[in-house]
C-alpha cells in the first residue's frame, strides 16, 4: 500500500463539506451559502483529482488517531472511492450550480441557507459511505446522508412532500437496521469491522449458516437502499416530491451509492472471503434486476408527470446496472460501471430540465407542456437531447455501456436474459419516445396555451450546458472512462479475488 | 491532399450545410446558393476521391476506439466510392428539384428541412466509408433519426401515425435483429472488421446452425433493405414531401441498407464460405424464397395501390429485393448485377419520385385514377417518367435492361433455374402496374375543368432535374459495362 | 435436551431477535404514524440489545487495563458503536416527529389509510405551496 504525501486529503473530503455545513449554520446569508456549498464542490474536484494524480489508481490510506488499521477507523481510496468520488462531485457540483438560479424562487429568501446546509450534509454523507473502510462508521453515514436526505425531501413545495419524506425515512431506517444486523453478526463471527481485515478473517473459516444469515441481513438492507424490485415504489414519489434541485442530485446519486455500497460490501468483501461460489445468490439478484427493469419500464411508460417518468425510468435503468453487476464478469462489471456513471449525467442532467420547466412554466405534466418549444427553446432542445441519449441511442453517451451490457449478456449464453435485455432496451425507447413525441410531435400550440412566467436564469442553463457538454466527451472519448474501469476492475475487483 | 482528409471533407461538407441552413434560416437564397456550392463541391470531390483510389492510394484509419476492437474507423473500397459518386451526384440534382418543389408547393420550416436532408447525405456516406460493423451501426440508426424529422415535416395526424411505423420498425429491428447480431459475431469471432473473404473463413469449429441463425438476424435486422415482412417502414415514409421520398426513400436510405448488407454477406460471411455453409444444409439455396417472396408479394400489392407515391414505395421494394436476391446468389456475378440493380434502380426511382412530386405539386393529384391525359400537360414529367417506368420494368435501351440481364446471368450461373420464374413474373407484374399509367397518360383527354383555380403551373427546377435523371437511365445502358469492367478488376 | 437448554441459555439473543420482529410488524401494519415511530424504536432497541450481548465474554470483567490482573476482559468495542447508534436513532425519531407534525398540521389526521385517500383525492401535481406560509395556523 502507498503512502500519500499529503495523506490528510482523504478525510479532507469529508471533513470540508461537514465544516462547510456547520458554518452555514451560524453564517445566514443566502448568497454566501450558495458559495459555501458550490466552493465546496469544486474543493472535492480538485482534492480527487490530487488524490488520482498522485496515487496512480493504487489504495491509500488514512488512519484516524494513528490508530493502526484493524483497529481504528481507516479511510481509504482506490480507483473504484475515486469513480464514485468524480461522480458525485460533479454531480453535486451541476445542481449548485443549477440551484443558484432555482432556490430562492422555489424555497423562498430566507431558507437558502437552511437547503444548502443540509444538501453540504447529504453530500458529506455520501462522500463519507464511499472513503470508509470500517462498516459501522459506513453505517453511521448512511444514516446522516439519509437523514438529510429526508430533510430536504420534506422541503419540497408539494403538500405530501413531508409525507414521502416520512415514507422514505421508514424505509430508510428499516434498510440501514438491516444492514447494521448484517454488521452486528459479521463482528460476532469474525470480531472486526474492517473491510480489508474482514476479507482475511471470513476467508479463514468455513461457511456456516449464520453466515449465510449476515450476508442476506446486508443484502435486504442494501437491495431496499437501491430500489430493486420488489421495494421500489419509495423512489419514484421522493425523487417527485423533493424540490428540483435535490432530486437532480437525488437521482444522480443516491441508488448509486447503494451499489457502491453492494459492491464494497459484497463483492469486496463477502464474496472475496467466503469460500463457496455466490452463484446461485448472484443469479437471485439478477432475477430481481430483470424484474425491476421490467416494472420501472412498464410503470414509466403509464406516467404523466414527468418526474414520475424520470424516476421510474431509473429504477429500470438501475436494474439495467445490477444486471451489469450481478452477470459477475469483466463485461458486465465495465458495462455496469459505465452505465452508472452515464446514467447519473443524463438523470441529472434530465431532472435539471424539468426544473426549468417546473420554474418557467409551473408544472411538470406532459399533456400540459405540449408545445413549449418555441417558448423555451434551450430547454426543449436539451431535453430532446437528453432524452434520445437516455434511451441508449447508438451514438449517445449511455449506448457504450448498453453495448457492453448486451455482450457480456450474449457472452453468459443466457437466452432469457438476452431476450429480457433486448425488451428492456426497446421499452426504454418506447418511454423515451413518449417524452419526445408528447413535448414535439404533439405540438399544437393553438389548443394548448401554455405561459412562461419567467425567463430562466443564467446559473440554470449553464449547469445544463455543462451537462451536455460532459455527455459529448462520454460520447466521443469513451476510452478514457474505459480505461478508468479497466483499471478498477483490475485492481479492486478481480485481482485480489 | 491525401486521401484520408479528402474522404473526410467529402463526409464533413454535408455536415456543413447541415449547419448552414439552421444558422442561415434567416436568409433563404444565401442558404441555397451555399448548399447547391456544397454540393457540387462535394461531387467534384468524390471524383478526385476516385480517381485518387484508382491510382492505387488506400486508406484505412480509425477514430473514437474504446479498446483493440471497438473503435469507429472509415475506409475506401471499390462499391464504395461508386455508390459515393452517386450519391452526391443525386444529391446536387434533388436539391435542384427540391428547391422547385418546396417553393412551389409553400412549405414551412424550410431551414430544417433543408438542414436534416444534408444531415441524412452526411450518414448516409459515413455508411458507406465504414470499415467495421459497429461503425456502420452507428450511422445506421444516425440515419434513421435524421430522416425523422423529414418523414415527420407536415405534423398532421397522419403524419404521426406513420412516424410511429417507420421509427418503431427501424430502430425496432435494428435493436432485437441487428445489434445481437454484431455483438455475438464480436464475442465469435473476436473482430468485427470488414475483411476480404470474409471473417468466419477463419474462424474454427463453428455451428452452421448458429451462422444461418445469424445470417437471418442480419438479413431481418437491417430493414432498410425493405424485405418483408419488415417492409412497413418504406410505405409508411410516403408522408414526407416528394424530395425526401425521392433522395431518401428511394436512393439513399435503402440503397445504404442494400449496401449495408452487400458488405455483411462479402466481408463479414465471405461468399465462398457461405457457399459451403449452404450447401452443408441444403440441397437448393432457400434462402432465396425470402427476397422472391417479396419480389411477388410487393409487385401484387403495387397493383392494387391507388396512390401514385404508395405504389412507387411497394415498387421499390420489390426492387430492392433484385439487389438481396443478385447478393444471396452468393456468386461474383450476383454482386456485380447487384450494383449494376443499385445504380439503375437509383436513376429510375428517383426520376419517378420526380414526376410524382411534380405532378402533386403542380396538378395537385396524387391518385393513379386522376392521372388521365396528364401526358398532353405536362409532356416532360410524363416522358421521364415513362422512361424510368420502362426501365423499372426491364425494356431494352434503359438502365433497368441491363440490370435485370446480368441477374438473370447470375442465376444461370450459380443453376437455381427456379428462380427466372420469378424474375419473369415480376416483369409481367412491373408491366401490369407501370403501362397503364402511361397509356392513361398519353392516349386519353385531359378532362376540361372549367375550373379556374385548377391550373397547371411550371418550374424550370423540377423539370431540369428530371430531365437530367431521365437522360442518365437512358446513359446506363450504354456504360453499364464500363462499371463492370471496374468491378471486375 | 442438549439442545433445548442451548437455547434457553441463549434466550437474550430470541429475545432480541423477538423485539426486531415485533419492531418490523409494528412498522408494516399499524395505520398511526407515531406507533409507526414507535415500532421503529423497537427494532433499533432489538438491534443494540444484540450487538450489547455478542460483547458479553463469559466471565468477563469491566474492561478497564490492570496489569495487576489477568482478567477476561469484556468486549468494549460494541457498547461504543450502540452509544453512536443509539444517537443515531434519536435523531432519526426526531426529524419522524417533526415530519408527523407538519403532516398532521396540513392533513389534520395522522392515519396512513386516511392520509392516503386524502392524496389520491387531491391531485398532487398541483398543489405547489408556497413554503414560508404554509405551516400557519389551519
Amino acid at each position: 500500500m502507498n503512502t500519500l504525501q499529503y495523506s490528510f486529503s482523504i478525510p479532507a473530503i469529508v471533513v470540508i463539506p461537514l465544516l462547510a455545513a456547520i458554518v452555514l449554520l451560524f453564517v445566514r446569508k443566502s448568497y454566501f451559502s450558495w458559495l459555501v456549498s458550490f466552493l465546496t464542490c469544486l474543493i472535492v474536484i480538485a482534492i480527487s483529482v490530487y488524490i488520482l494524480i498522485a496515487n496512480n489508481f493504487n489504495t491509500t490510506a488514512y488512519n484516524f488517531g494513528n490508530f493502526i488499521p484493524p483497529f481504528g477507523i481507516e479511510y481509504t481510496t482506490d480507483a473504484l472511492s475515486i469513480f464514485f468520488v468524480f461522480l458525485l462531485s460533479i454531480v453535486g457540483f451541476l445542481t449548485a450550480l443549477w440551484s443558484k438560479g432555482n432556490i430562492t424562487a422555489e424555497l423562498g429568501e430566507k431558507n437558502v441557507y437552511l437547503y444548502n446546509c443540509v444538501f453540504l450534509l447529504y453530500y458529506a454523507g455520501s462522500l463519507g459511505i464511499i472513503l470508509t473502510n470500517d462498516l459501522f462508521n459506513l453505517f453511521v453515514f448512511l444514516e446522516i446522508s439519509s437523514l438529510a436526505s429526508y430533510i430536504l425531501i420534506a422541503m419540497g413545495k408539494r403538500k405530501n412532500s413531508p409525507l414521502a419524506a416520512f415514507d422514505a425515512l421508514v424505509i430508510g431506517t428499516v434498510s440501514a437496521s438491516f444492514y447494521l444486523f448484517g454488521v452486528g453478526i459479521l463482528y460476532m463471527l469474525f470480531g472486526t469491522l474492517n473491510a480489508s481485515d474482514l476479507v482475511l478473517q471470513i476467508s479463514k473459516y468455513p461457511m456456516t449458516p449464520i453466515l449465510v444469515l449476515a450476508i442476506t441481513m446486508l443484502s435486504v438492507g442494501i437491495i431496499i437502499k437501491i430500489a430493486l424490485f420488489p421495494v421500489l415504489w419509495w423512489l419514484p414519489q421522493t425523487y417527485q416530491s423533493a424540490p428540483s434541485a435535490m432530486s437532480a442530485f437525488l437521482a444522480g446519486v443516491s441508488s448509486k451509492v447503494g451499489i457502491y455500497i453492494l459492491i464494497k460490501v459484497i463483492i469486496m468483501v463477502v464474496a472475496r472471503g467466503v469460500h463457496i461460489s455466490l452463484d446461485n445468490y448472484f443469479e437471485l439478484l439478477l432475477v430481481l434486476s430483470v424484474l425491476s427493469m421490467f416494472t420501472g419500464g412498464l410503470l414509466a411508460l403509464k406516467q404523466d408527470n414527468l418526474k414520475l417518468l424520470l424516476a421510474f425510468s431509473s429504477v429500470s435503468q438501475l436494474g439495467a446496472i445490477m444486471v451489469g453487476i450481478s452477470l459477475f464478469n469483466f463485461y458486465g462489471m465495465s458495462a455496469a460501471l459505465y452505465l452508472i456513471i452515464t446514467h447519473a449525467f443524463i438523470k441529472t442532467a434530465l431532472f435539471l430540465c424539468v426544473g426549468n420547466l417546473i420554474y418557467t412554466f409551473g408544472t411538470e405534466k406532459l399533456s400540459e407542456l405540449r408545445g413549449f418549444g418555441p417558448k423555451a427553446q434551450f430547454t426543449f432542445f436539451a431535453i430532446i437531447f437528453f432524452s434520445l441519449s437516455l434511451a441508449g441511442l447508438p451514438g449517445t453517451s449511455l449506448f457504450w455501456g448498453k453495448f457492453y451490457l448486451l455482450m457480456s449478456v450474449i457472452q453468459s449464453d443466457n437466452w432469457f436474459l438476452i431476450v429480457s435485455i433486448i425488451l428492456a432496451s426497446v421499452l426504454t425507447f418506447a418511454y423515451s419516445w413518449k417524452i419526445i413525441s408528447q413535448l414535439w410531435i404533439a405540438q399544437d400550440s393553438s389548443v394548448y396555451l401554455i405561459v412562461a412566467h419567467k425567463k430562466i436564469p443564467i446559473y440554470m442553463n449553464l449547469a445544463i450546458i455543462i451537462a451536455i457538454m460532459l455527455n459529448i466527451y462520454l460520447t466521443f472519448f469513451p476510452d478514457a472512462t474505459y480505461y478508468f474501469i479497466e483499471q478498477i476492475i483490475n485492481l479492486n475487483i478481480v485481482s485480489q479475488g | 491532399m491525401t486521401l484520408k482528409y479528402l474522404i473526410l471533407l467529402i463526409i464533413f461538407l454535408p455536415f456543413l450545410s447541415f449547419l448552414n441552413s439552421l444558422w442561415l434560416n434567416k436568409h433563404p437564397t444565401i442558404r441555397e446558393r451555399l448548399n447547391a456550392a456544397i454540393a457540387v463541391i462535394n461531387f467534384i470531390l468524390s471524383i478526385v476521391a476516385y480517381n485518387k483510389f484508382a491510382a492505387g492510394e488506400f486508406v484505412n484509419f480509425k477514430f473514437i476506439a474504446i479498446n483493440s476492437y471497438l473503435y469507429l474507423g472509415f475506409y475506401t473500397e471499390k462499391i464504395t466510392m461508386i455508390f459515393a459518386i452517386m450519391v452526391n451526384f443525386l444529391w446536387i440534382i434533388s436539391m435542384i428539384y427540391s428547391i422547385g418543389y418546396m417553393y412551389s408547393h409553400k412549405e414551412k420550416h424550410l431551414g430544417r428541412f433543408f438542414a436534416f436532408y444534408c444531415l441524412s447525405i452526411s450518414f448516409t456516406l459515413c455508411i458507406a466509408f465504414s470499415s467495421n460493423l459497429i461503425t456502420t451501426f452507428l450511422f445506421y440508426e444516425a440515419l434513421t433519426l435524421a430522416t425523422f424529422p423529414l418523414v415527420a415535416h407536415k405534423l398532421t395526424p397522419e403524419t404521426k401515425i406513420n412516424v410511429k411505423v417507420y421509427l418503431s420498425i427501424l430502430i425496432g429491428t435494428s435493436l432485437l435483429f441487428f445489434l445481437p447480431a454484431i455483438i455475438t459475431t464480436l464475442l465469435y469471432l473476436g473482430s468485427i472488421n470488414y475483411t476480404l473473404g470474409g471473417l468466419f473463413i477463419r474462424a474454427e469449429n463453428t455451428n452452421i446452425y448458429m451462422v444461418f441463425l445469424l445470417l437471418l438476424l442480419f438479413i431481418f435486422g437491417v430493414a432498410k433493405t425493405g424485405i418483408m415482412p419488415v417492409h412497413k417502414w418504406l410505405p409508411a415514409a410516403m408522408v414526407a414531401p416528394t424530395p425526401v421520398s425521392a433522395l431518401l426513400h428511394a436512393v439513399a436510405v435503402v440503397k445504404s441498407g442494400v449496401f449495408v448488407f452487400i458488405k455483411i454477406i462479402i466481408y463479414i460471411f465471405g461468399i465462398d464460405y457461405l457457399n459451403v455453409v449452404i450447401s452443408k444444409m441444403f440441397t437448393i439455396n432457400w434462402l432465396l424464397v425470402i427476397p422472391c417472396t417479396t419480389i411477388i408479394l410487393a409487385s401484387i400489392v403495387a397493383l392494387y395501390q391507388d396512390n401514385l407515391k404508395k405504389m412507387l414505395a411497394y415498387s421499390t421494394i420489390s426492387q430492392l429485393s433484385y439487389i438481396v436476391l443478385g447478393v444471396l446468389l452468393l456468386s461474383n456475378a450476383g454482386i456485380i448485377s447487384s450494383v449494376v440493380n443499385i445504380l439503375a434502380h437509383a436513376f429510375a426511382k428517383i426520376t419517378l419520385f420526380f414526376a410524382a412530386g411534380s405532378i402533386y405539386v403542380l396538378a395537385h393529384k396524387d391518385k393513379i385514377s386522376q392521372l388521365k391525359g396528364i401526358g398532353r400537360k405536362m409532356p416532360i414529367t410524363m416522358t421521364a417518367f415513362s422512361i424510368a417506368a420502362l426501365s423499372m420494368i426491364g425494356f431494352p435501351l434503359t438502365g433497368g435492361f441491363m440490370g435485370k440481364w446480368f441477374l438473370l446471368k447470375g442465376i444461370w450461373e450459380s443453376s437455381q433455374h427456379w428462380v427466372i420464374f420469378v424474375i419473369i413474373a415480376s416483369t409481367v407484374l412491373n408491366a401490369l402496374y407501370f403501362l397503364p399509367v402511361i397509356i392513361n397518360a398519353f392516349f386519353y383527354k385531359y378532362p376540361e375543368n372549367k375550373d379556374e383555380a385548377e391550373v397547371i403551373k411550371k418550374s424550370p427546377h423540377m423539370d431540369a432535374a428530371m430531365i437530367i435523371t431521365a437522360a442518365c437511365v437512358l446513359m446506363l445502358f450504354i456504360y453499364s459495362s464500363n462499371f463492370i469492367s471496374i468491378l471486375t478488376k | 435436551m442438549q439442545y433445548w437448554t442451548n437455547i434457553l441459555s441463549n434466550y437474550p439473543y430470541i429475545l432480541a431477535a423477538m423485539m426486531i420482529v415485533i419492531g418490523l410488524y409494528i412498522l408494516i401494519f399499524e395505520q398511526n404514524l407515531i406507533k409507526k415511530v414507535i415500532g421503529m424504536n423497537i427494532m433499533q432497541g432489538g438491534i443494540i440489545l444484540f450487538f450489547v450481548l455478542i460483547a458479553k465474554i463469559k466471565g468477563g470483567v469491566s474492561p478497564v487495563y490492570n496489569p495487576n490482573l489477568e482478567e477476561t476482559f469484556s468486549n468494549p468495542i460494541p457498547h461504543v458503536l450502540m452509544l453512536t447508534a443509539i444517537v443515531v436513532g434519536i435523531a432519526v425519531s426526531a426529524v419522524a416527529f417533526s415530519l408527523i407534525y407538519i403532516i398532521y398540521k396540513r392533513y389534520g389526521t395522522i392515519n396512513e389509510v386516511e392520509l392516503a385517500m386524502i392524496n389520491k383525492r387531491d391531485d398532487n401535481d398541483h398543489l405547489l405551496l408556497d413554503w414560508d406560509t404554509n405551516e400557519g395556523e389551519k
